[in-house]
């Protein structure tokens, strides 16, 4: 390498970028594009995948009803889960975020403590709590609120509180940055020129947290709609999410082509979202 | 007085409602320490009876003990470069005139947006036609490529905090470009590194979307191990191993909040 | 428009009582100063008036109603913060109507009213902008009009010049006194800067830990300061520690450590005491006159600054006074010896803190 290349390098940084982006290029990029032919072969049974050019695998999975069913789901499973974050996680949010008690660092490490415990794990514990024989069903039982266990696994309801659970602690960690770094003068402002707690929260509170909402629902609606450890375990073989399907699809069915194509409309809707998001994150951040 | 005690009550319903929801949050870990120390032979809250024969059944396991073996030498090789990796980029980032940065920066996050399972499909692929499925190097990369999100941005946050002025104060007494790094930036910027690397070894520990496309046959990781495990069914066993986790999980924690302010970075 | 009378409020954190039993009243259409270094509790003062802060003990009255109890957003006060604390997400209008919004007001009137507050603050033509489109001194009229607008009982203003740089700060600070006396609002102005205190206020309040030090005219304040700590805070004078040696009607010996006796005017009992020598009375003379003080000095700096300059002189017994000339006789340079002189009159005597 010559003198001059090596300054070069070192000034534009690309000698140290170097590594790390040739990692994401080699491991990353390369085998998202190499899958990207694969969901445009067709899918020959038994055989694997075939020679040719097709657009059945994205048509089927937009039309057929089977298809559209799961998708459906996954969305409303993404919908619901964050709405359910999002009015569970603003008070909590809210309360860690203001208060001034020294126990403050040890209530937020109990927030991080299930983002750090292994995903199977708390996904385990859930299968404990709404089993037939769970928790959930004795307690109402003893209660006498019930008589036969209620179906709480291998449907929608499980998942809903299963994952809501699970990324409840992505919202509050979003919205306690976000609250935290509201200037608390604007609030005493409002109260000073005669809001009451109602107006003061609604009219200013909530409007300057409204970034940090679209952040933490943006992520735990991504999650949600990419979740496959949890809608496995709580979802069996038969109640199927997107990313579950694209599981089958791969290592039982082995139908990579079908499989390849739900990945990249899975993508596009993830992605497809983020940055949307961030356009709008952009706007709001310049001004009205 | 009564607006008072209105504010009062209505702080007090505040912090009774979040005391709810953490104790909705510890819920299900809390059902698993249980029903690890039950007697039947299968999953029953509050436990019967009271032994430790589950936990005697998982380290009698062979497969179980490789598997947490063959995840902890993982997650460690994996926390080690991804930091290295990580402090390489997030430095040109912070301190070099990268031309097109927010693409490069924009590049090294994507993994986070990606949805593991696609990620993972795609390196099944991948990893077939080169012939890396199976190899603990091919495991090694793509556990790289979604941890170094986190290390980058961590590193790169702190590198925020650390003052360029500082490095070239040190260069003005004598002091190379390396010694100058080591001397006035990397102290600036260590417990950046350390979160970057708890999130890297948590991530690379964890995983399953990614890990279970691309195992070989002779060695699993831990979570994948349980994973298959609970799809066969479960029992007590698999909650005395989960207790042991949460053990774990709680005293990386408490230890990483004592030595970096965990709760600041998350 | 009101009064406002302050009887022995107290307020503790822990230990600490950061306002520690203030009393203070404040005529209709009075504007007073609050003033003292970063600490002293004025802040906490007057977040307390506005009913931001609730007080361990004391009670707190505007127009004679006991508001002690009344929270914050019934107590009807305009205040001004030190961040101005704009509504982000809300134009001016939009800023200064909040307060009438809050209040019920008609939206009719709310558009006349808001046109009227902005126009007093000379801010028309900008209602449709954001706060961050707005320079400081734009935002600070905002913030302003915002509190005038509602027609409030008191203005209360915390240190509203310190994110202002000094040009616009001397702009901004005769606007408002301007405004002041126009709408004839009483006002509570707290600061840290003692020349904003003087300039500003027909009534100054010094407080240091907690504690009123001296409540008095701008005038009185620098003339007679009560304490060491006022004389020092305002004007930064010359504190000469010492212990009285006799007395001749008004006029009092004081003996300082070094031996050398000093002669200044004050009312004083015996014991330890503080002689105050303001640093613009000092005179500077190449020999001894006739002057009731007079002491041998060097020049240890000199400092020019245009219209003064500032000299450290150092007297013959170690003791450094900080001298104040017009720049116009400023030919001293370091080094110089001169006489260093001044009147007993010029001289008061204040208790040792």
């Amino acid at each position: 390498m010559t003198a001059g290349l090596r300054k070069r390098l070192d000034r534009n940084g690309l000698g140290l970028l170097s590594p790390p982006l040739l990692l994401l290029l080699v491991i990353f990029l390369a085998p998202l594009l190499a899958m990207l032919p694969t969901s445009f072969q067709p899918y020959i049974p038994g055989k694997g995948i075939g020679e040719g050019f097709t657009l059945e695998h994205y048509a089927k999975a937009l039309t057929d009803s089977y298809y559209l069913e799961i998708i459906g789901r996954t969305l409303a499973l993404g919908v619901i889960v964050t709405l359910t974050c999002l009015v569970l996680g603003y008070p909590l949010a809210f309360f860690l975020a203001r208060t001034e008690s020294r126990w403050r660092p040890w209530l937020m490490l109990l927030v991080i403590f299930p983002l750090l415990l292994n995903l199977v794990v708390r996904t385990f514990g859930w299968i404990a709590l709404l089993a037939n024989r769970g928790l959930v069903n004795d307690t109402l039982k003893a209660l006498g609120l019930i008589e036969t266990p209620i179906k709480l696994l291998f449907n929608f309801g499980g998942l809903l509180i299963a994952l809501s659970h699970i990324f409840l602690p992505f919202m509050v960690l979003v919205l306690v940055g976000v609250i935290r770094n509201l200037p608390r003068d604007v609030e005493d402002a409002a109260r000073t020129l005669g809001a009451g707690w109602a107006a003061t929260f609604f009219r200013v509170t909530l409007p300057l947290s409204l970034p940090g909402i679209l952040a933490g629902s943006i992520l735990v609606f991504v999650l949600t709609v990419s979740a496959l450890v949890t809608p496995r375990l709580l979802g069996g073989p038969t109640y199927k999410v997107m990313s579950t399907l694209i599981y089958d699809q791969f290592l039982q069915l082995l139908n990579w082509p079908a499989g390849a194509a739900l990945s990249f409309i899975l993508t596009a809707i993830a992605v497809g979202l983020i940055s949307l998001s961030s356009g709008m994150a952009r706007r709001m951040g310049a001004g009205t | 007085m009564s607006a008072r005690a209105a504010e009062r009550w209505r702080a007090r319903g505040l912090a009774g409602f979040a005391g709810l929801m953490l104790a909705f949050l510890m819920l299900p870990v809390v059902v698993v320490v249980l029903a690890s120390f039950t007697t039947t032979s299968y999953l029953t809250i509050p436990p019967k009876g009271l032994t430790l024969r589950w936990y005697g059944q998982v380290f009698a396991d062979a497969e179980y003990i490789d598997a947490l073996w063959f995840s902890l030498v993982l997650a460690i090789v994996v926390t080690v470069v991804s930091i290295v990796l990580g402090t390489m980029a997030a430095y040109a980032l912070a301190r070099r005139q990268v031309p097109a940065a927010p693409a490069v920066s924009g590049l090294l996050m994507s993994p986070l947006a990606f949805p593991g399972v696609v990620i993972g499909v795609a390196l099944l692929q991948y990893y077939t036609l080169t012939g890396l499925r199976g190899s603990f190097a091919g495991l090694l990369l793509a556990h790289l490529v979604i941890t170094l999100p986190y290390t980058v941005r961590t590193i790169l946050a702190s590198m925020a905090g650390a003052d360029p002025e500082i490095e070239a104060a040190a260069r003005v007494l004598g002091a190379n470009p390396w010694v100058a790094f080591w001397k006035a930036t990397l102290p600036v910027i260590r417990p950046g590194m350390m979160a970057g690397g708890l999130f890297a070894f948590i991530t690379s520990f964890d995983n399953v979307p990614v890990t279970i496309f691309i195992l070989g046959t002779r060695h699993t990781t831990l979570p994948v191990k349980i994973f298959t495990a609970i799809e066969y069914g479960v029992d007590p066993s698999i909650a005395a191993l989960s207790t042991l986790l949460i053990a774990g999980t709680a005293v990386f924690l408490v230890a990483a909040e004592r030595w970096v302010g965990f709760h600041r970075f998350a | 428009m009101s009064d406002l009378r302050l009887e022995r409020l107290v307020k503790r954190y822990g230990s600490l009582a950061a306002v520690d039993g203030i009393s203070l009243s404040l005529g209709e259409g009075g504007f007073l100063s609050l003033v003292g270094p970063s600490g002293c509790g004025k802040t906490t003062v007057l977040r307390m008036v506005a009913g931001l802060i609730e007080p361990d003990g004391g009670r707190i009255y505007v127009g004679g109603d006991d508001v002690t109890d009344v929270p914050v957003h019934k107590r009807n006060l305009g205040l001004v913060f030190q961040s101005y604390a704009l509504f982000p997400h809300m134009t001016v209008a939009e800023n200064v109507a909040f307060g009438l919004h809050r209040r019920g007001v008609p939206r009719a009137d709310v558009e006349t009213r808001v046109a009227k507050a902005l126009a007093l603050v000379r801010l028309d033509g900008l209602a449709e902008r954001a706060p961050r489109q707005l320079s400081g001194g734009q935002q600070q009229r905002t913030a302003l009009a915002r509190a005038l607008v509602v027609e409030p009982r008191l203005l209360l203003l915390d240190e509203p010049f310190s994110n202002l740089d000094a040009l616009l700060r001397d702009e901004m600070r005769i606007e408002i006194k301007r405004l002041q006396q126009e709408v004839g609002i009483t006002t509570l102005f707290v600061t840290h800067d003692q020349g904003e205190a003087l300039g500003m206020a027909d009534q100054v309040a010094v407080m240091n830990r907690g504690r009123l030090e001296q409540l008095a005219a701008p005038r009185d304040l620098y003339r007679a300061p009560s304490s060491a700590f006022v004389a020092h805070f305002i004007g930064r004078a010359n504190l000469l520690r010492g212990e009285v040696r006799g007395r001749r009607g008004e006029e009092v010996t004081v003996g300082l450590p070094t031996g050398a006796a000093v002669r200044a005017c004050g009312e004083i009992g015996d014991g330890r005491c503080c002689v105050v020598v303001r640093q613009e009375n000092v005179r500077l003379v190449p020999a001894a006159t006739t002057a009731d003080n007079s002491f041998a000095a060097r020049i240890v700096v000199a400092a020019f600054a245009g219209a003064t300059a500032q000299y450290v002189v150092r007297l013959d017994d170690g003791t450094e006074l900080q001298v104040q000339v017009p720049g116009a006789r400023a030919d001293l340079g370091p080094g110089a010896t001169v006489v260093a002189e001044w009147d007993a009159t010029d001289a008061s005597v204040v208790p040792d803190a």
